[in-house]
């Protein structure tokens, strides 16, 4: 039983992003495919406990908030052991699809989604990312 | 007749008769001493011996003797019959002739004129002392030569006069001779000859005219400069009241010229001035022959040229030549005006206010055809008109101010505009680019709330799929004037590199491809091969022709053409983006769509305006595209045809 738990068991998204509505939206549309266990955090300064915590599969990560920035937080989890290898796109508002994609969709080494976006873009695009 | 009775006589010696026994003895000896006489010759006589008879009263008078000697058969003397005659009116009349002869001689002797006279092969037989004092030590003797070698006569014409005189009955001719004389210079001589025609001689009287001759030469030039100076000063006035008359410089030069050429001759009248805000010299004015490259408006070349040496010199150049090789060592700037044919010239400094700002040329085909007169005329010609030419130039460089002033003014205007525009679109992009962040999070959680409720609310309930499907649509067009006003904000953010426009239009025109097929629209390419290289972001040019392409179909909905080209201009009017002379890169592409309504072709550059909302028009597209264009230094123009129904978009490219 415990063995077929762990080949079903859900992947685990961690959004830390500071819009609550947007992040409690995200994940009951992520949770209700059925596919993802999703927890929210809406303070940057806790994105790194909240990750050794839930141990999560993917990070997505917004990249401007007020007290602490995805840009540093992603230093942080890069920097620890426990957090170093755990996968962290960056979900943003501040550059539209195109500009994104014209940096081959990467920044810092990261995964990077304009926001805003589709339920099934993002699961689309997690899918790719941890598959 | 000598007052003896024949009785007195006879008986008495002979001797009686005669005035002296000297003579009587000399006439009778050879009859007393015949063998003094040698052999005594019956026939001999004597013949009209002139003897002084004496008369009984002791007067003298002379007699023309005549005696024959009367010899017996054995040859011995017998006797003297010897006769006389009265010669006393023959002896007067030659004492006249002496008296006329020595009048004659003295006249001779004392005129002041040289005289000759020559015989019948112009051999002088007399001269007098004034022909010495004339001819001086240069002939010390002249009895015996011949004229000819006196006066030369190297032409034939002296000794044709003098003897085509000997023949004929004028006896009288005056002709005038130029003598060289070796100390003295060129002589005049007027000579009148005469003919003695009994005595075949002529008489030559000489005069020196030569002082009489130069002093009418110099009256009648005096006369001719009087003359010739007033002419000019008529001129000149002339020339002063064109000047005065109008303002219209070229209708100056027109005249002015045909007033000049009444006093200096010419083939060819130019003026070249110097313009210093350009810094070269330029033909102004050319009247007459064709030289290639020096017609009006041809910048003169300055190096090798005569204004070259006038302005060094401030004087006068003076050329005239038949070689070219001595021209092309002085003036090689004059050599296509010889091979024009020129073989004089003659160049005057216009010097206004102390500076040479150009010349006057005068040129003419005749060689040797200007004297230093010309060059003085040519001199005041040049003093008239150089006030005029400062006068029209100050005018026109007035002109030019007023006009760069304006132009100027209107420059300062437009920019002053564009600042504003520049501001504002910096305040915008400011703004754009937070509202832009501000307003995508609550997209975001709107795309997820309806996704939510797509999910979760009964789609079957009336209007509720419709609903959701309004506001994602909003949502969408929400996003695109975030991407809009995001990209409006980042035209600075450009990586430029060196890019080929043609390629990058073509890439573009690929974009665009399915909707130029769908809506019929040609496209014609007349892409310049030769065009400059340029450094451009490509993604961001891609972007703006993209742009201009999409609103070129739109205004075609119906088909058309596009026509895009592509083309390297020297800038010849100052731009914002470029100066005179640089060169730009332009792109163009025209349209024949419907033209933009004049009503709003001002706002088409103002960010958010939109005749497209219905259609998802953000109102940022040519914000962006203009953005772009000055972030890459260059200029874009979008004006409406003025001949036919389109839109010209034009775009210029720093190279």
């Amino acid at each position: 039983m415990k063995i077929i738990l762990r080949r079903n068991k859900k992947k685990r998204i961690l959004i830390i992003d500071d819009e609550e509505s947007f992040t409690q939206l995200v994940k009951l549309n992520l949770e209700a495919s059925g596919k993802y266990e999703v927890m929210t955090e809406n303070k940057g300064s806790l994105g790194l406990v909240a990750t050794k915590q839930f141990k999560p599969d993917l990070i997505l990560l917004d990249l401007i908030m007020p007290d602490m920035g995805g840009g540093e937080l992603s230093g942080q989890l890069e920097s620890d052991e426990e957090t170093k290898n755990i996968p962290i796109v960056f979900l943003t508002a501040i550059m539209t699809k195109e500009e994104a994609e014209a940096r081959g969709g990467i920044i810092s080494g990261h995964q990077v989604i304009a926001k805003p976006i589709t339920t099934e873009q993002l699961i689309d695009f997690i899918e790719r990312n941890i598959g | 007749m000598l007052g003896y009775t024949e009785e007195e006589l006879i008986g008495q010696p002979a001797s009686i008769l005669f005035a002296e026994e000297e003579e009587v003895y000399r006439v009778f000896q050879f009859f007393r001493e015949p063998e003094k006489a040698g052999v005594i010759r019956p026939q001999d006589t004597i013949r009209n011996r002139e003897l002084t008879y004496r008369t009984k009263d002791g007067r003298l008078f002379p007699m023309l003797f005549n005696a024959s000697v009367l010899a017996d058969e054995a040859g011995n003397v017998t006797g003297v019959v010897a006769g006389a005659r009265d010669i006393i009116d023959l002896k007067l009349a030659e004492v006249e002739i002496r008296k006329e002869k020595t009048f004659s001689e003295n006249i001779i002797a004392t005129i002041p004129d040289p005289l000759l006279v020559l015989d019948k092969d112009l051999t002088i037989k007399k001269e007098n002392l004034s022909f010495y004092k004339v001819f001086g030590t240069e002939h010390e003797r002249v009895i015996g030569a011949r004229i000819t070698d006196i006066l030369g006569d190297e032409d034939g014409r002296l000794s044709a006069r003098l003897i085509r005189l000997l023949g004929t009955e004028d006896n009288i001719e005056h002709f005038e001779l130029h003598y060289p004389s070796e100390k003295r210079g060129e002589r005049i001589f007027s000579i009148t000859a005469r003919n003695i025609i009994f005595a075949e001689e002529e008489l030559l009287v000489i005069r020196d005219i030569t002082e009489r001759k130069r002093t009418e030469e110099a009256l009648k030039q005096s006369e001719e400069e009087t003359w010739r100076l007033a002419q000019e000063t008529a001129i000149i006035a002339e020339i002063g009241r064109i000047i005065s008359s109008t303002l219209n410089i070229e209708e100056v030069y027109e005249r002015f010229a045909e007033e000049v050429r009444k006093l200096i001759p010419f083939d060819r009248i130019s003026i070249a001035l110097y313009y210093p805000k350009e810094g070269k010299f330029t033909t102004a004015y050319v009247s007459r022959l064709k030289v290639e490259g020096r017609q009006k408006g041809d910048d003169y070349p300055f190096a090798g040229s005569t204004i070259e040496e006038m302005m060094s010199t401030r004087s006068t150049v003076f050329v005239q030549t038949e070689s070219m090789e001595e021209l092309q060592n002085r003036f090689p700037g004059l050599l296509p005006t010889f091979q024009a044919g020129i073989r004089s010239m003659l160049s005057v400094p216009l010097i206004a206010r102390g500076e040479v700002i150009g010349g006057l040329h005068f040129r003419s085909k005749r060689p040797k055809a200007y004297t230093e007169k010309d060059v003085e005329v040519a001199k005041s010609i040049a003093n008239q008109i150089v006030g005029a030419i400062a006068n029209a130039l100050l005018f026109s460089e007035h002109k030019q101010d007023k006009e760069a002033l304006m132009k100027a003014y209107l420059e300062l205007k437009q920019t002053q505009s564009q600042l504003i525009q520049a501001e504002k679109a910096e305040v915008i992009g400011r703004l754009a680019s937070g509202v832009a962040h501000e307003v995508k999070n609550p997209l975001a959680i709107i795309v997820q709330g309806i996704d939510y409720l797509s999910a979760n609310v009964p789609l079957d309930k009336a209007n509720v799929s419709l609903i959701l499907e309004y506001m994602n649509n909003a949502v969408m067009r929400a996003d695109n004037i975030t991407k809009g006003l995001l990209s409006f904000s980042r035209a600075g953010e450009i990586k430029k590199m060196p890019q080929n426009l043609n390629s990058i239009i073509e890439s573009s025109l690929l974009f665009v491809k399915n909707l130029l097929d769908k809506y019929y629209i040609k496209v014609i390419k007349d892409f310049g091969k030769d065009i400059l290289p340029l450094n451009l972001d490509k993604s961001r040019m891609e972007q703006v022709f993209l742009n201009l392409f999409l609103n070129a179909i739109d205004a075609m909905p119906g088909g058309g053409q596009i026509k895009v080209s592509t083309y390297n201009e020297e800038i010849v009017e100052k731009k914002v983006s470029h100066r005179a002379g640089e060169t730009a890169v332009i792109a163009e592409i025209e349209d024949t769509g419907t033209g933009i309504p004049a009503d709003i072709i001002d706002k088409i550059f103002d960010p958010f305006f939109t005749t497209k909302r219905d259609k998802g028009g953000t109102g940022l597209g040519l914000p962006i595209v203009r953005n772009i264009v000055e972030m890459h230094d260059g200029e874009i123009k979008i004006e409406n045809i003025i001949d036919r129904s389109g839109v010209r978009v034009t775009v210029w490219f720093k190279s």
